[in-house]
C-alpha cells in the first residue's frame, strides 16, 4: 500500500505548488468579484479534474478508455507545450486584461491540469489494489497521501500572503512558470508517461527526418547509398540527433528568455525633469526592483528547464560504472596479472569499461581495462593525475563510462576512450602492461609501481 | 482595401497559420506508434488534399500581402503630425532656439533631415529598407511553397540504368550511353562489420538525339532534352559465361546447358554478395574476395583490392547431379573456374550508374525558392544591427515635438534619445 499513498503524496505535493502559484497570482490582483472568485473556479475545475481522472478509472467502463495509451501522453504532453507558449503570447501581446469569461478558462485549466495525473495516478493506485488483493486499502491510502501531500500548503497559506506575489506573479511569468515545472516534473513516474522533453525531442527529430528527406527528394538530391549527394553533410546534420536537441534547448528556452528580454529592455523611468537626487535614486531603485520581482517566475522557469534538460540527457546518455572484479596473481606464473580478454564475465569487443581490484596488503589497487576504438586495449589505473576527491567524497574517485569514452568522476570531463594509456591531463594514469594469446598480462611489480607513484603524486600535493 | 491588407498581413495572421499547420502536425501525431513520424502524412495532406492546397495558397497570399504591406510602409514612411510623434517611444517637447538650429543638431546626430509640409516637419530615418532581408526570406518560401505544391502534381520520376554502348530509355526520350565512369577508390579496407564506403564521382556520357552530348553525374542534376538527370547509384558490371560439366551431361542426357549473362552486380560495399539465380535451378552467390585480411588487437580488417576486383562465387541451392553446393572458387575478370559441375569463365568488368530522372517544370522554381530561402536566412543576421531609425519633429506654434523610434531595442533608444535631449538646443 506504500506504493499508493508515496505517488499520490509525491502528486499532490506538485499539484499543491502549482495551485499556491495559481491562487497566489489570482488573489494577489486588484480586488473584484472575478478575480478573486477564479483562485475557487481554479480550484474547483482542479477538483473536477482529479474525480474524473482519478474516480473514474475505477469506473469499469470509463477505464477502459482511460487505459494507457500513446495518445492520452500525447494530449497531456500538447497541452503542457501549450501552456508554456501561451505565457509567451501573453508577453508578447502584453497580457490582455482577464475578464468574467476567464472564469471559464480558470476552470477548464483546472481540470485539465489534473485530469492526466489523476487518470494516471488512479490506473495506478487500482493496479497496487489489485496486486494487493485491497482495492479500497489502496484507495484510502492514495487519498491520505492526496491530503497530506495539499496539507502544506493549507498550513503555509499565510506564509504565502506575506510574499510581494502582486509584484511577482504577471499572468504571463504564470504561465510560463506552471509550463515548465509540469514539462520537468509532470506525469506519474511509476505510471505509463514519460519526458514531455524526450517526445519533444522525438518529435522534433522525426520532422527535420521527414522535412530533410522530403527537400532532397524536392530538389533531386535523395541520400544515396554510397555515391555521395552535394550537401550530404548539411542534411545528415540537420537531420540528426545534435540538431534536434539543439532546436529543443531553442523550443523550450524561447518563453522565459523572451519574457526576461523583454522586461529587462523596457525604457527606465525618465528622472531627468526630478530636481532632487535622492527622489531619481528612488525611482530608478523602484523600477529595478519591479522587474527583479517580476523576473523570479520566468528565472525559475528557466533554471526548471535547465535542470529537466540535463536530467533528461542525463537518462539517454547515462553514465556506467562497473564493480570492480577482484583479481590475484597468476598461480601457473607467479609476479603477473592475467586477465582473459574474452572469458564467462564477458568479452572485450563490446568496448564496455571494465574494473578489476587487487588487494595489496589492506589496500585496493582499482585499475581500469577497455578495447579503445583502433581495436587495442588500454589499462590504467582508475585515477586522475589532477583530480582527488577530497575524503568524505571517495565516491567521486575514478572514471565512468559514457557511450565509448570514459568520464572523470570528480571533474565530469570527458575522456577519449583513445587517450587511455596516455599520460597527461585528466587520463587516467597508465600502468605497463603486455598482451597475451587472448589476454592481458600486467605484471605485478608495475601495478604496484605506478600505484604507489600515484601515491607519492598525491602526497606531494599533485592532485587538486 | 486598405483595411483588408491590415488586417490579412498582419503579423498575427502569420502566426494563425503558422500555429495551423504546427497543430495539424500534432494532430496527425495522435494514433500513430511512438517510432513513426506523422510528417509524410502532414505533407500528403498539405500537398495533395484540396483543403491542404488551399491552406498553402492562402499561406502564400498572406505572406505576399504583409511583404507588399511591410515594404510599402516603410516606403512611404512615417507621419509627423503632433499626435503621430506623441506616439512613438520617446517624446520630448520644448522651444527651440530655431528650426535651423534644430535641423543642425540633426545632423550632428547622424541623421539626415527630411523637411516636409508647409508646417516644417521633420522626418529622420535610418535602416529603412532594412525590411529587406525579411522580405528575401518571405519571397524564398513562397517561390518555394508555390514549386512544392506544382511539382508534387506535376513532377514525373524515372530510375533507369545506364549502361556503357546501349541504349536508355528516360521518360520517353532516347539516349546512347557513350561512358560510364565511376571513381572507385583503389582500395577499401573494411574493418569490423562499420561501412565507411562512398564513391566521390559516378558519371555518364549520354547522346541525347540530334548528336548533343551530356555529361551527367552525381553532383548536381544535369538538364537533358527538358530532363533533370543525376546518377544516384553505381556498381561494378560483369559478363559471366556459366556452363554445366559434363558430368550433367553423362548422368542427365540434355541437361547440358550455358547461359551468358551479363550481371549489374550489386556487390558494394565490399562485403556485401549479390544472388545470380541458375536457369537450371539454384544461384550463384558472388561477392568480393579481399586481398588481405589484417588483425589487429581484437579487430579484423578486410583489404579489397576495387582496382583489379576478384570474386568468391559460392553454389547455393544447386539441384544438378555433382553435387557442389556450398563449394567456392576465387576468379577475377577474364579468368575462369569451376564449383561442383558448373564452369564460370569472367568477360570483362565495367561500371553501371542508376539515372535519376525528373520532368517537373517546377523544379527550376524550387532551385530558386531554395536559393532565395537560404539568402534570406543569411540576410536576416544583418538585422541584428540593420533597424529603423526613426526621429519625428512636428510643431505646435514655437514648440518643437520631438519623437523618436527603434524598430529593436527600444530600452535603449530610449536612453539614447534622452542622451540627445540633453543637447538639444533650446530645451
Amino acid at each position: 500500500m506504500a506504493e499508493a499513498f508515496q505517488a499520490a503524496f509525491r502528486e499532490s505535493i506538485e499539484f499543491a505548488l502549482i495551485m499556491a502559484v495559481v491562487v497566489g497570482y489570482l488573489w494577489a490582483r486588484p480586488a473584484s468579484t472575478w478575480a478573486r472568485s477564479g483562485g475557487l473556479v481554479f480550484a474547483l475545475g482542479a477538483l473536477t479534474g482529479f474525480a474524473v481522472g482519478f474516480g473514474a478509472s475505477y469506473t469499469q467502463p470509463v477505464a477502459v478508455v482511460l487505459q494507457p495509451g500513446q495518445d492520452w501522453s500525447g494530449a497531456r504532453y500538447a497541452l503542457e507545450v501549450a501552456v508554456f507558449y501561451l505565457g509567451l503570447l501573453f508577453v508578447m501581446v502584453h497580457a490582455p486584461s482577464m475578464r468574467a469569461w476567464s472564469l471559464a478558462v480558470l476552470f477548464l485549466s483546472g481540470v485539465a491540469l489534473t485530469l492526466f495525473d489523476a487518470r494516471s495516478l488512479g490506473l495506478f493506485v487500482r493496479g497496487v489494489g489489485e496486486m494487493k488483493e485491497s482495492a479500497g486499502g489502496a484507495a484510502w491510502m492514495a487519498l491520505l497521501g492526496v491530503v497530506l501531500g495539499i496539507a502544506p500548503l493549507a498550513l503555509l497559506a499565510p506564509l504565502i500572503g506575506r510574499l510581494p506575489l502582486e509584484k511577482s506573479l504577471t499572468l504571463p511569468g504564470v504561465l510560463i512558470f506552471i509550463g515548465a515545472f509540469r514539462m520537468a516534473f509532470g506525469g506519474v513516474g511509476d505510471a505509463d508517461e514519460g519526458s514531455v522533453l524526450a517526445a519533444l525531442e522525438h518529435g522534433i527529430q522525426g520532422f527535420m527526418v521527414g522535412a530533410v528527406g522530403h527537400m532532397r527528394q524536392l530538389l533531386l538530391f535523395p541520400a544515396g547509398e554510397f555515391v555521395r549527394v552535394p550537401l550530404e553533410g548539411l542534411a545528415e546534420f540537420l537531420s540528426g540527433d545534435r540538431a534536434a536537441m539543439t532546436l529543443l534547448v531553442l523550443f523550450v528556452v524561447t518563453p522565459p528568455v523572451y519574457f526576461l528580454i523583454d522586461l529587462f529592455s523596457r525604457p527606465e523611468p525618465d528622472v531627468l525633469g526630478i530636481g532632487q537626487a535622492a527622489e531619481r535614486r528612488l525611482r530608478l531603485a523602484f523600477f529595478q526592483r519591479e522587474i527583479v520581482f517580476r523576473s523570479a517566475p520566468a528565472l525559475a522557469a528557466f533554471i526548471t528547464i535547465l535542470v529537466a534538460l540535463h536530467a533528461m540527457t542525463a537518462v539517454m546518455n547515462p553514465l556506467s560504472e562497473p564493480v570492480p572484479i577482484p583479481v590475484r596473481e597468476s598461480v601457473e606464473d607467479p609476479g603477473v596479472i592475467r586477465i582473459a580478454l574474452k572469458d564467462r564475465i564477458g568479452d572485450f569487443s563490446d568496448r564496455k569499461l571494465r574494473k578489476y581490484v587487487y588487494y595489496y596488503g589492506d589496500r585496493q589497487v582499482i585499475f581500469l581495462t577497455l578495447l579503445k576504438p583502433d581495436g587495442t586495449v588500454g589499462l590504467a589505473l582508475d585515477e586522475c593525475e589532477i583530480c582527488k576527491p577530497a575524503d568524505w567524497n571517495t565516491k567521486a574517485q575514478g572514471y565512468a563510462q559514457r557511450g565509448e569514452d570514459l568520464v572523470c568522476k570528480y571533474c565530469m570531463t570527458p575522456v577519449p576512450a583513445s587517450a587511455v594509456n596516455k599520460p597527461g591531463g585528466c587520463n587516467p594514469i597508465p600502468i605497463p602492461f603486455r598482451m597475451g594469446e587472448g589476454e592481458v598480462v600486467v605484471a605485478l611489480e608495475d601495478l604496484i609501481r605506478t600505484y604507489l607513484e600515484a601515491k607519492k603524486l598525491e602526497g606531494k600535493g599533485m592532485h587538486l | 482595401m486598405r483595411v483588408f491588407m491590415k488586417a490579412a498581413g498582419s503579423w498575427w495572421v502569420t502566426a494563425s497559420f503558422a500555429l495551423g499547420a504546427a497543430v495539424l502536425y500534432i494532430a496527425y501525431s495522435f494514433g500513430l506508434p511512438v517510432e513513426a513520424s506523422p510528417y509524410e502524412k502532414w505533407s500528403n495532406a498539405l500537398l495533395h488534399t484540396p483543403w491542404g492546397i488551399g491552406f498553402c495558397l492562402a499561406v502564400i497570399a498572406q505572406l505576399a500581402i504583409l511583404t507588399v504591406r511591410v515594404a510599402w510602409e516603410r516606403v512611404r514612411g512615417a507621419a509627423a503630425t503632433p499626435s503621430a510623434v506623441r506616439a512613438m517611444d520617446s517624446v520630448a517637447e520644448f522651444v527651440p532656439e530655431s528650426r535651423e538650429a534644430l535641423g543642425e543638431w540633426l545632423v550632428r546626430l547622424g541623421f539626415e533631415p527630411v523637411e516636409l509640409g508647409g508646417g516644417g516637419e521633420i522626418i529622420a530615418r535610418s535602416g529603412a529598407h532594412s525590411y529587406l532581408p525579411g522580405a528575401v526570406l518571405r519571397l524564398g518560401f513562397i517561390v518555394f511553397l508555390g514549386a512544392s505544391i506544382a511539382s508534387a502534381h506535376l513532377r514525373e520520376q524515372a530510375e533507369v540504368l545506364a549502361h556503357p554502348g546501349e541504349a536508355a530509355s528516360i521518360l520517353g526520350h532516347e539516349f546512347g550511353v557513350l561512358e560510364v565512369s565511376i571513381g572507385l577508390p583503389r582500395e577499401f579496407m573494411r574493418v569490423g562489420e562499420s561501412e565507411t564506403f562512398s564513391i566521390e564521382r559516378a558519371s555518364a556520357s549520354l547522346e541525347a538525339a540530334g548528336g548533343r552530348r551530356f555529361e551527367v553525374s552525381n553532383g548536381y542534376p544535369t538538364m537533358v532534352a527538358g530532363l533533370a538527370v543525376r546518377v544516384t547509384h553505381a556498381g561494378l558490371r560483369q559478363p559471366l559465361l556459366i556452363s554445366r560439366g559434363p558430368e550433367a551431361e553423362k548422368y542427365l542426357p540434355g541437361r547440358a546447358e550455358w547461359a551468358e549473362i551479363v550481371a549489374d552486380l550489386e556487390i558494394l560495399p565490399p562485403g556485401r554478395a549479390h544472388e545470380l539465380d541458375l536457369a537450371g535451378g539454384g544461384a550463384l552467390s558472388v561477392a568480393l574476395e579481399p586481398e588481405r585480411v589484417i588483425r589487429k588487437g581484437l579487430l579484423t580488417g578486410s583489404l579489397y583490392d576495387l582496382e583489379s576486383p576478384r570474386y568468391r562465387i559460392t553454389l547455393a541451392g544447386h539441384e544438378g547431379v555433382g553435387g557442389g553446393e556450398g563449394e567456392d572458387v576465387v576468379i577475377g575478370p577474364g579468368e575462369s573456374g569451376a564449383v561442383g559441375d558448373i564452369k564460370i569463365s569472367l568477360g570483362e568488368r565495367s561500371h553501371y550508374v542508376k539515372l535519376l530522372a525528373v520532368r517537373d517544370p517546377a523544379l527550376l522554381a524550387l532551385y530558386a525558392g531554395s536559393v532565395i530561402l537560404v539568402l534570406g536566412l543569411v540576410l536576416m543576421i544583418a538585422r541584428f544591427f540593420w533597424y529603423e531609425r526613426t526621429l519625428c519633429v512636428a510643431f505646435e506654434g514655437d514648440r518643437a515635438i520631438v519623437g523618436y523610434s527603434e524598430e529593436f531595442y527600444k530600452k535603449w533608444g530610449a536612453l539614447k534619445f534622452r542622451r540627445w535631449m540633453n543637447d538639444a538646443p533650446g530645451r
